[in-house]
């Protein structure tokens, strides 16, 4: 705890630019490609030379060049702007599957890890069943039932993908709440939510965050699986994993229809990767030497 | 009773010889022997003929089970098949078919009466898929050893057309009722092949019947082939690959998108070949908002068929002017509705369309019926409707659309025979099985016209009738029609007389290699 409250104070003492030298080059690298990544998608409107939308006859399956950067699906549509509006999608659609099911996971699973007893034994049967099955094979079930469409992938996904969390915030609770400072918290008389929410969840939130920085690339290329399949994006919305699989068709002939939002999908994922490793070394180490 | 009897045969054997005469080949240069290896896009699901309706099952079963009456050598006509020939009295009531003598089954058990009985009972039972068929029979019974008896309830123009639905094929009776499972998957039937082996889900091993009765050009009895391998491969571009690199000799269903780079491949050949298939957006009238012919009326104007053209089918067909494939009784004489934006909006605003979204459904990962359902989506809007695309697999989809869960829904139908009742009645008749196919089409005056159709013998008469048919359901914008799609395969060089008929498949049997 005291080592926590004295890396507060540096930070706090130096300014933003020392922070950001202090990072190592993946974690610039990723930053740099996600941030550029995140603006595109902000700006797609006024960088986007062409409507997404827009169907023109007379230029179809146009190969990469000018004025078509990315060229031409097979409606004539502009690729360029089609991937450029699809940044807007798959961010969100992954954003939103990464951050609120880690939410109530880590929680979920912090609690369960200082209090154990009946709750922890019923919270961990429930995650064995829920990860003895393929997490694609599950969602796939429940989107059978509840059918197509993005609130479903939603639905299906925050019913799921807690549980990861649930099971490394619980590891590491497991381990914290053996320490002096937990010990000495309960001497105090805090109350449960305090000690757990306050105290707990600041040291065993690290792995989770690390964790979603590649559950968040898993989950875009789920949603681009599932688009793929025709249970996720519905057309004509420009949703990457969609357009890959209007490109399949074409792949013989018109390479750049698929190729083009693939090469979207593996930036995205390479810029998320490359910051969840530089995560995992910083916070890995900072976690440590609490220890 | 048996004097003033038609004879219907000598005008089946002159069309049918003046059909085959333009692709027989020359007793020279036919070889026999070889495997014939087919990449195929539908996969077989049962070789029982009685139930299936996919054609993944209804094409292999052709090559293995003969009916008594059989498309010809270019599906649009008939030809003698089992019944070698066959009488109906002048009323149109009773139909006598002599059994071709001397035909065994692929056990070897020759083919009886009862085999012919029994199998014609099975397709008209009323339950049975193709009952509807049937509806107008009374009775089968023997005559004699060699001789079955057709009465009818009332006289029935397509009789003949029915009897070669590949469900009314003739079956081995004892082998079938020892054990109906185990019959779908090893067929006990009198065509040019039996089945090898059949594993599902990835292929169909094919061997001839060493009792078949055809005889090729060179004398000897038919196949050619020594092995047919039916290979289900979902995946086009692995067809098309498979075709360029010899691993397949024959890739049916050749994505249109690449037809051009595969007929400019070395040594393969592209097949375009007329078909009995049209592409539509079924519409359910018994459903806000095409409940109103004013906006069945509207997508119809506001569909941009030759953008579809361009860019789904890459010019490859023609625009429809029918609700129906282009079938025997096809008339030219309908027009087809224009593309006409501005009527489509007129006539939205007529109908006081309320902006509740309209659903157009396509099958997921069906990627030309998707792109034909961007570009209608686009013109619809433009009319002034709110439009979703929403996706469920094949089945789902086909199931929704079968309880009338639906708005509109891309899709396409074959005919499985070259006269029209059979679709005619399946799509325009209101008082039919299946709701007029799934739209909940009703109109009277199409019903009489229909039932007319059905009992009078006149092939003039009834071309008239049917053209008058036409003329109504299209103008009363039963569907959506979008394409009559032809047959677009590709081939090997090595291949010979590879034919897809207008029905659909293909005759194995007269199919032969040169090595």
């Amino acid at each position: 705890m005291a080592a926590v409250a004295e890396e507060r104070q540096t930070t706090r003492r130096n300014p933003l630019l020392r922070e950001l030298g202090s990072w190592s080059s993946s974690l610039k690298c990723g930053a740099a490609i996600t941030l550029l990544i995140v603006l595109a998608a902000v700006f797609a409107p006024w960088i986007a030379p062409y409507d997404p939308n827009a169907q023109d006859f007379e230029a179809l399956l146009m190969p990469p060049g000018w004025p078509h950067l990315f060229g031409t699906d097979s409606l004539g549509r502009d690729i360029f702007s089609r991937v450029l509006y699809g940044a807007r999608i798959d961010l969100v659609i992954g954003f939103f599957t990464t951050y609120v099911p880690m939410t109530y996971g880590v929680v979920l699973g912090a609690y369960a890890g200082y209090k154990g007893g009946w709750f922890d034994a019923v919270l961990m049967r429930i995650i064995d069943v829920a990860m003895a099955f393929p997490f694609l094979v599950l969602i796939i079930v429940i989107l059978a039932i509840l059918g197509p469409g993005i609130q479903n992938i939603y639905i299906s996904v925050f019913i799921l993908a807690w549980t990861m969390y649930a099971r490394l915030a619980r590891a590491e609770m497991l381990v914290e709440r053996t320490k002096d400072y937990m010990t000495a918290v309960k001497v105090l008389g805090f109350p449960q939510r305090r000690i757990i929410l306050r105290h707990g969840l600041p040291n065993v939130i690290n792995s989770s965050i690390v964790f979603s920085a590649s559950d968040f690339v898993l989950n875009i290329l789920l949603v681009s699986g599932l688009s793929f399949l025709g249970l996720g994006v519905q057309p004509p919305l420009p949703e990457w994993g969609a357009m890959i699989a209007e490109g399949r068709d074409f792949i013989r002939d018109a390479w750049w229809m698929a190729t083009m939002p693939g090469f979207a999908i593996l930036a995205t994922g390479v810029g998320l990767a490359l910051i969840g490793d530089g995560l995992a070394q910083r916070l890995g180490e900072r976690h440590h030497t609490t220890v | 009773m048996l004097d003033k009897r038609r004879l219907i045969f000598a005008a089946l054997v002159l069309s049918t010889a003046l059909g085959g005469a333009s692709i027989a080949a020359s007793a020279e240069d036919v070889k026999r022997g070889g495997t014939l290896t087919v990449a195929r896009p539908e996969e077989a699901l049962t070789f029982e003929p009685f139930t299936p309706s996919d054609n993944g099952s209804i094409y292999n079963i052709m090559q293995i089970c003969e009916p008594l009456i059989v498309a010809d050598a270019t599906g649009k006509g008939l030809e003698p098949s089992l019944a070698e020939s066959w009488t109906a009295s002048a009323d149109g009531l009773t139909y006598d078919f002599k059994l071709r003598p001397g035909v065994r089954f692929s056990n070897g058990k020759p083919l009886t009466v009862e085999d012919a009985i029994f199998s014609l009972q099975k397709v008209a039972d009323p339950k049975a898929s193709f009952g509807f068929a049937f509806d107008a029979v009374k009775a089968f019974d023997k005559v004699d050893d060699s001789t079955l008896r057709i009465t009818m309830k009332r006289p029935y123009a397509t009789l003949e057309s029915a009897l070669s639905l590949f469900a009314a094929s003739i079956v081995s009776k004892a082998d079938y009722e020892k054990d109906p499972a185990a019959f779908g998957q090893k067929p006990v039937c009198t065509g040019a092949f039996q089945v090898e082996s059949y594993e599902r889900g990835t292929q169909v091993v094919l061997v001839p019947n060493p009792n078949y009765w055809r005889k090729g050009v060179d004398g000897k009895p038919l196949p050619y082939l020594d092995k047919v391998v039916l290979k289900y491969v979902p995946e086009s571009n692995s067809r098309v690959l498979g075709l360029q690199n010899g691993d397949f000799d024959v890739a049916l269903v050749v994505p249109l998108n690449q037809a051009n780079s595969v007929k400019a491949m070395d040594g393969v050949s592209l097949e375009v070949s007329p078909s009995y298939r049209l592409d539509y957006v079924f519409l359910n009238h018994g459903k806000k908002p095409f409940d109103d012919k004013r906006m069945r009326m509207a997508v119809n104007y506001a569909a941009n068929r030759d953008a579809i053209m361009k860019a789904v089918y890459f010019g490859f067909g023609e625009q429809p002017n029918s609700y129906m494939p282009k079938v025997n009784f096809w008339s030219d004489k309908v027009a087809k509705i224009p593309y006409d934006i501005e009527k489509a909006k007129a006539l939205v605003k007529e109908a006081g369309y309320d902006g509740t979204p309209i659903q157009l459904m396509v099958d997921t990962g069906n990627a030309p019926f998707r792109t034909a359902a961007t570009i209608l989506q686009q013109g619809w809007q433009q009319a002034g409707l709110k439009v979703e695309i929403v996706e469920y697999d094949s089945g789902t989809a086909f199931s929704m659309a079968q309880k009338g869960e639906y708005q509109a829904y891309v899709s396409y139908i074959t005919s499985d025979i070259n006269d029209d009742d059979e679709l005619a009645s399946i799509q325009a008749d209101g008082t039919g099985p299946t709701a007029a196919f799934f739209s909940n089409y009703k109109n009277e005056e199409v019903t009489k016209l229909l039932a007319q159709a059905r009992e009078v013998g006149d092939k003039a008469k009834r071309a008239e009738l049917y053209g008058k048919v036409q003329d109504i359901v299209y103008n009363d914008a039963y569907s959506v029609p979008l394409n009559f799609l032809p047959y677009v395969n590709g081939y090997n060089n090595k291949v010979k007389n590879w034919h897809t008929i207008t029905v659909g498949w293909w005759w194995l049997r007269d199919v032969w290699l040169d090595k």
